[in-house]
């Protein structure tokens, strides 16, 4: 269990973060400046904080209160940098090995040893001993996790792991990566603004904006829930409508561009500015045939399609209601039985309880 | 093909053959003269040297005698201690400069810069200054300690170590700044101590940058002329090293001792350059530290 709170002033931004971990792995997802980084090299012991505590299980790593700062040589803390920082000067084999033999002290027959058992299970055992220079990307850094695996973290950091990497090979690592993991179950957290490498590889993510942790919890949830505006649009959340929120008769209701919207009850005040968030996926497309009456408790929006999109795996429809744009998608089977054509009309259904609704953010936040 | 045509827009801008071919050979004749001048002044008295030494049988007659012989051993060790103590105490220096932030940090980089640009006859005084009998730290160290440095051995390699040492700790800082400080963060979380990782991480990676700032500072010492005649005098096998002995032989009209000797500092200098672009080519065809996909 890591336990991190600390805070530090860096001439950009000023970090104060705080987010625990337990046999887990958590994202650090945010615009690169916000802090992420300065918070894995704090975790790490290079950096030191202007103040807070930092835990370990049931040891204190840093703790500005009692003066408590661990080197980073005590701390039991994997750290992969982003450019992997494998010795150029020493082989795959001797990268491994350095800890064994020059931290713990191994004699060289059974760091070697250890090593290569490492670097095989990692699917590196034809290069022993080649220089990093000779390694690609990947390669080097499956060298780079297994050197810091080699010495037993307790936790395992990783900043950008896949940001020196282009492509399909990021996709398959983070694959790998994946793997390596749950079966090591170290638990590790990672830096990230990849939105896609967050989702794929956390179970929980912790959205960094400004050196401050934002928002923190399981992946969906904050896809799906994210705390405002401006988290929804680092997730990439689509529809995101501003409106003013209404108390009457019993009910809720938002007057928003696409029109006064009754969204079940809500505990927002009277006259609140909000935010509404509504996933692509959540709104359902109405065939002209259908009788209204099935989808009775169901927000019903009329408009028209500006544009069709088929990324591959989905279709995007973009359609205009009362000259507000949502988006909605859907799969290419789903998609190919509805008949629908740019400038065609369209009638859009979503479940007032799949909206999500967030309180509008003031200038001064 | 695309280099040539870069390298002669003339000719797209000139019709005739013969237009852009008087226009493009002048300059070129101007840049090979040039050279070719230059070159001449700086080989032929070099040349001059062993001109004269080789046939006279001047080599062969320095075997016997002594001026050269103590010259030659006292520039040997008198250089190599004087490396012994830049290393010990430049790279301390250096690895300051390179990895610390402190009050004065430009101040002492400026000041290791000065004894490479001072003529050295000012370091020869500022030397008898400071440790001479009527420099400030001469007397007490003469009545407190009974130490005379001037005019001794010891003055040589303070003479030479005074204005050789920047080059050694420029090198070794530029060597220090140029290893990405992950490498040594990451060496720290793996829970090997600062001491283990800068033998075992630092200073092979910086060792290319270390030896070419030795060779090169121990070149300045070897060559140290003026400062050594001001502080320490002109004393065969005590403070006369090799340029020293060849302006003593000079001055004694000993033409051949003063042949030899400068023969002998002409192979050493080039043997250095030579070994110290054999470091560099050996230090820029190493992997490189940054990741290569």
């Amino acid at each position: 269990m890591l336990t991190v709170a600390i805070e530090k002033q860096l001439p950009t931004v000023d970090v104060a973060v705080e987010f625990d971990l337990a046999g887990e792995v958590l994202a650090l997802f945010g615009p690169s400046g916000a802090g992420k980084s300065m918070t894995l090299k704090m975790i790490a012991g290079i950096e030191t904080p202007d103040r807070g505590t930092i835990r370990s299980g049931d040891r204190l790593l840093y703790d500005s209160s009692t003066g408590v700062n661990l080197p980073p040589q005590r701390r039991r803390v994997g750290y992969v940098p982003q450019q992997y920082a494998l010795f150029p000067h020493l082989t795959a084999l001797e990268n491994v090995a350095f800890p064994l033999r020059k931290g713990l002290r191994w004699p060289a027959q059974r760091a070697n040893q250890r090593a290569s058992e490492l670097l095989a299970s990692f699917g590196l055992a034809d290069l022993l001993d080649v220089h990093p220079g000779g390694l690609s990307g990947g390669q080097q850094q499956r060298v780079a996790l297994a050197r810091a695996l080699s010495s037993e973290p307790e936790i395992l950091l990783l900043d950008e792991p896949f940001a020196a990497l282009d492509g399909p090979i990021r996709v398959e690592l983070r694959n790998e990566l994946r793997t390596i993991q749950q079966r090591l179950r170290v638990p590790a957290v990672f830096v990230t603004h990849d939105l896609e490498e967050a989702a794929t590889l956390a179970n929980r993510i912790a959205v960094v904006l400004d050196g401050r942790v934002r928002q923190i919890g399981v992946t969906r949830d904050v896809l799906d829930r994210p705390v405002d505006r401006q988290v929804a649009e680092l997730v990439q959340a689509r529809n995101i409508v501003g409106g003013r929120l209404e108390q009457a008769e019993g009910a809720t209701f938002v007057a928003t561009a696409l029109g006064r919207l009754e969204v079940g009850k809500r505990a927002f005040a009277h006259g609140s500015a909000v935010e509404l968030i509504i996933r692509p996926e959540v709104i359902r497309i109405v065939r002209e045939n259908r009788p209204i009456d099935r989808l009775a408790r169901q927000i019903l929006l009329d408009g028209h399609v500006t544009q069709i999109i088929d990324h591959g795996t989905r279709v995007v429809i973009h359609a205009a209601i009362n000259g507000a744009a949502l988006e909605v998608s859907l799969s290419p089977s789903a998609a190919g039985r509805l008949d629908i054509e740019p400038g065609g009309p369209i009638r859009l259904a979503i479940a007032a309880s799949d909206i999500h609704i967030v309180p509008a953010l003031t200038p001064m936040s | 093909m695309s280099s040539e045509r870069l390298a002669t827009p003339a000719h797209t801008a000139t019709p005739t053959r013969r237009g852009w071919r008087t226009r493009e050979i002048t300059p070129q004749v101007f840049l090979w003269l040039a050279s070719a001048v230059l070159l001449a002044f700086l080989l032929i008295p070099l040349a001059a040297i062993f001109i004269r030494a080789i046939p006279s049988g001047a080599f062969g007659d320095a075997i016997g005698d002594p001026v050269i012989r103590e010259a030659l051993i006292l520039s040997l060790t008198t250089t190599t201690l004087t490396l012994g103590i830049m290393i010990v105490l430049g790279t301390p220096v250096a690895w300051l400069l390179a990895r610390y932030q402190f009050r004065g940090r430009e101040a002492l980089d400026t000041l290791l810069d000065l004894p490479m640009v001072l003529p050295p006859a000012v370091a020869g005084v500022a030397l008898l200054m400071a440790f001479g009998r009527r420099g400030i730290l001469g007397p007490t160290l003469s009545d407190t300690f009974g130490i005379e440095i001037p005019f001794t051995t010891l003055a040589v390699i303070l003479a030479q170590a005074f204005v050789a040492t920047p080059f050694y700790v420029k090198a070794a800082k530029a060597g220090f700044e140029s290893i990405d400080r992950d490498l040594e963060h990451v060496a720290s979380t793996l829970g090997v101590s600062r001491l283990q990782t800068f033998w075992s991480v630092t200073v092979p990676l910086a060792l290319p940058a270390l030896l070419g700032g030795a060779v090169m500072a121990w070149a300045r010492a070897l060559g140290e002329f003026g400062a050594t005649i001001m502080f320490a005098g002109n004393f065969m096998g005590r403070t006369q090293t090799m340029p020293l002995a060849i302006y003593g032989t000079m001055e004694a009209g000993r033409l051949n001792a003063a042949l030899v000797l400068s023969g002998i500092l002409i192979v050493v200098s080039f043997s250095v350059l030579i070994v110290f672009k054999a470091i560099a080519r050996y230090a820029t065809g190493q992997p490189s530290q940054a990741t290569r996909r």
